[in-house]
């Protein structure tokens, strides 16, 4: 983002004008410590190897040292010109990319001086430079604009920053850990501050590294920390402390960077809402317009629809009146011709049979063309007692057809001659007709047998009971088992009949014996005669 | 018998309508439902069919013989020709009146007059004592045997009196069912034979002539009366000129020339209803009263 960044740009633009500081402390070159230039520089160690991906920490005892710090006890004649606190004068010092801000190309003795003395055994400090954090810096003094540089990434760990470092005497694992981190910030053109940052006990100290150029109170050797809670110590207050000095300014410090950094906070947090609502609104319109502009590209869209349906549906409407038509005409001649056939069929059944059932009549007269023209003249019939007998002349002009309720189309083609019978109901009708007929054919054959049985008197007159014929002598004895029953008369005459005949062959039979008694008599009067004559 | 009937509404009952139609159309409240009106007369109407039946009901179930032999033949007899001439006068009825409601009456009177006609001829073969059985009591004489013919006439036209076999004779089913004019023309020489043409003479014919009408009492001349009403109003140029007086608003004209033969039809069928009454109510109480 502009108008921030995570580090500062190497070159001039670094904070070397410490000769111009005032305030600046002399005499910082004590005789105990190894570098006059960096007064907390553990002298007479044997240095500190630095990991490559770290350089400014301290590994002791593995390798050569890298950058700034010696371990062979050699002069503090440190080439590194363009850090405050490293020894200037050698031109084969290698600045520290990741480090441009350093100040270089003075021995910075007094700013050793000035920095304090580290704790004892102070740990290698970190310097911390993330990317949205802003730099937040205490100087008085107008300096020049912080060029924009790429925030730099990751932790970096500075190297002889004052404190921190093990002092001889005590051992490494005795010093407390301290992190340092430089918060820049490059809002325009704005000075830098440093200050670390330091996590311990749950607590966040601030500890400034650099003493603010136009602050007379600004003591050097001293530990002014900022005493912030951590996350476990929330109910601890901020606190300052000035160290063993006792300047008050500092609190105005960072009083100072504390409200800086919150107008900071504010003022970006009030941009991102800015920038957020913005967004927002500018979405909401870009969706508003983009549902308008789609209604009002469907809208056409489903007008066309619509329009394509009705003709559609029209069309499809006017396709099925034609094909209904054509197949009402198509089902209307296929009716005319099977019931033309119908017709046919069956004025040739009633041909062939009236002409087997009477082959001695003479032929019968032609009958009526069969055709479909004849189901529109349909005979009426004649259901009235009064109407004629069902053969009716030709001649006899056709009426409309009835239309009665109960009627149906197959009824209305009339039953006379011509008509065009169903198949179904013809033989219904003929087996409708063949048990009628053999009913009264029955009823006939019962009334021959009894006029057979019992006379044609008795049977058309009767003795008794309601139409009795007075004075016929008819008695009701005829039926079975009665006196005047059908035979009982006949039978009797024979019963006498056959007992006469029956006397009449015993008299035969005597008649015969006494024949045949009356022959022996003869035979013995013959034999008698024949006697006397041989005697003389 | 069922000549033209069908159960079915009449569907040209909307355009030829009577103001009796409309009201028949209508539904009224009965034993707590909505009937049609129509509905209702046409049950009350059918129940006297019921009534030869019912006189004879209580002999057939105790086997009286005295009672079948004696007056089963008036009964059920007289019924079946009141049934038929009731039958018949549907159709000139609805000619006269032009209502239709009544139509359905047609069917039920039909079957009832051949289960009356079979009841009669089953109760006569059994029980009289006419000579030769069975057959010698239903054909034995000519008028029996005229009787057995309208019987056995009627059995197909009782089978087919259904919508199933109006379906299935289709055209033929009103050709068969033109029997009915052979079996009113079989009870004439039924009742011919039995009674004789000539006038009354002794003890012949019913009732005994003891009222000093020897023609009404014998029951071809009940029958002849009644049927020339009906068959006048069946000829198709009788129904014509109805038509076209009612038509032209001279319904009086009408009226004018049924009214004589309404009067002989009324005559007739008097008679029948009195014999049936009061022998019909002897044999319901077991009481045989033979003439």
């Amino acid at each position: 983002m502009p108008g921030t960044s995570g580090a500062r740009g190497p070159g001039p633009a670094g904070p070397d004008s410490h000769d111009e500081d005032r305030s600046w402390a002399a005499g910082a070159n004590e005789p105990d410590w190894p570098y006059p230039d960096h007064p907390n520089w553990p002298a007479g160690s044997t240095g500190r190897p630095l990991t490559p991906d770290h350089p400014s920490w301290p590994a002791s005892g593995v390798g050569q040292p890298i950058g700034y710090g010696r371990h062979d006890g050699t002069p503090p004649d440190v080439p590194y010109r363009d850090h405050p606190s490293w020894p200037a004068g050698d031109v084969g010092r290698v600045a520290s990319d990741d480090y441009p801000s350093w100040p270089a190309g003075g021995p910075g003795g007094r700013w050793a001086a000035s920095a304090g003395r580290p704790p004892a055994g102070g740990a290698p400090h970190h310097e911390l430079a993330t990317e949205p954090v802003p730099a937040v810096h205490h100087d008085p003094f107008p300096r020049r604009p912080a060029p924009h540089v790429p925030p730099a990434r990751g932790r970096h760990v500075r190297g002889p920053a004052g404190y921190g470092y093990p002092r001889p005497g005590v051992p490494a694992d005795d010093i407390p850990q301290r992190w340092s981190a430089q918060l820049a910030r490059n809002t325009g053109p704005i000075p830098q501050t440093y200050y670390d940052l330091a996590f311990g006990d749950g607590r966040l100290q601030v500890v400034l590294t650099e003493t603010p150029g136009g602050d007379p109170g600004w003591a050097a050797g001293g530990g002014n920390t900022l005493q912030l809670p951590g996350p476990g110590t929330p109910d601890q207050a901020v606190s300052w402390d000035t160290g063993d000095h006792g300047n008050a300014d500092s609190v105005r410090v960072a009083e100072r960077i504390l409200a800086d950094a919150d107008q900071q906070a504010a003022a970006i947090r009030q941009e991102a809402t800015s920038q957020a609502v913005a967004i927002r609104d500018a979405a909401e319109w870009e969706a508003a317009e983009i549902r308008r502009q789609a209604a009002a590209d469907t809208a056409p869209i489903r007008e066309g629809a619509e329009r394509e349906a009705v003709e559609i549906r029209q069309l499809a409407e006017a396709e099925a009146a034609v094909i209904r038509e054509a197949a009402k005409r198509d089902a209307a001649a296929l009716r005319a011709h099977l019931t033309a056939m119908a017709g046919e069929m069956t004025q040739v059944a009633a041909y062939v049979t009236e002409n087997l059932t009477s082959p001695g009549l003479p032929a019968a007269p032609p009958l009526p063309q069969a055709g479909p023209h004849t189901l529109t003249t349909p005979v009426e019939l004649p259901v009235e007692p009064g109407a004629g007998p069902a053969i009716e002349p030709v001649s006899r002009p056709a009426r409309a057809p009835r239309t009665r309720p109960g009627a149906r189309p197959a009824t209305k083609g009339g039953a006379g001659r011509g008509a065009k019978p169903k198949i179904r109901q013809y033989k219904a009708m003929r087996l409708t007709s063949a048990a009628t007929a053999a009913l009264v054919v029955f009823a006939a054959v019962a009334g021959s047998a009894e006029i057979g049985l019992h006379g044609f008197k008795f049977f058309v007159f009767r003795a008794a009971g309601t139409g009795a014929t007075n004075g016929d002598g008819l008695p009701e004895n005829q039926g079975p088992g009665q006196p005047g029953a059908p035979g009982a008369h006949h039978k009797a005459q024979h019963q006498q009949a056959a007992k006469a005949k029956s006397h009449g062959k015993a008299h035969q039979q005597h008649g015969k014996a006494h024949q045949q008694h009356g022959k022996a008599h003869q035979q013995h009067g013959r034999a008698h005669q024949a006697k006397p004559a041989k005697k003389n | 018998m069922a000549t033209t009937t069908t159960e079915r509404p009449e569907k040209r009952t909307a355009a030829r309508a009577t103001s009796v139609d409309a009201w028949m159309d209508t539904e009224t409240r009965f034993l707590g439902r909505d009937v049609k009106r129509q509905a209702l007369w046409l049950w009350a109407l059918r129940l006297p069919a019921l009534i030869p039946v019912l006189f004879m009901s209580p002999a057939i179930v105790t086997v009286n013989s005295a009672v079948l032999d004696g007056v089963e033949a008036d009964v059920l007899g007289t019924g079946s020709m009141l049934l038929l001439i009731l039958t018949l006068l549907i159709s000139p009825l609805a000619t006269l009146t032009r209502q239709r409601w009544f139509i359905p009456l047609r069917r039920w009177y039909g079957i009832m007059f051949a289960v009356t006609a079979f009841a009669d001829a089953i109760a006569a073969g059994i029980t009289t004592s006419f000579a030769g059985g069975v057959f010698g009591r239903l054909a034995g004489h000519s008028f029996l045997l005229a009787g057995l013919a309208m019987v056995l006439l009627l059995i197909p036209l009782f089978l087919t009196a259904n919508n199933a076999a109006q379906r299935w004779l289709g055209l033929y089913w009103k050709v068969l069912h033109r029997l009915t004019y052979v079996i009113w023309a079989l009870l004439f020489v039924h009742l011919a034979l039995l009674e004789g043409l000539g006038f009354q003479r002794g003890t012949n014919g019913p009732s005994s002539a003891v009222d000093g009408n020897p023609i009404m009492h014998q029951r071809v001349y009940q029958l002849t009366a009644c049927s020339i009403f009906l068959l006048v109003f069946r000829l198709p140029g009788v129904k014509r000129w109805v038509g076209e007086q009612q038509q032209a608003g001279r319904d009086w004209k009408v009226w004018l020339a049924v009214l004589p033969l309404a009067v002989l039809f009324v005559a007739g069928i008097a008679f029948m209803l009195n014999e049936q009454i009061a022998k019909g109510t002897g044999a319901f109480l077991l009481h045989a009263e033979d003439d």
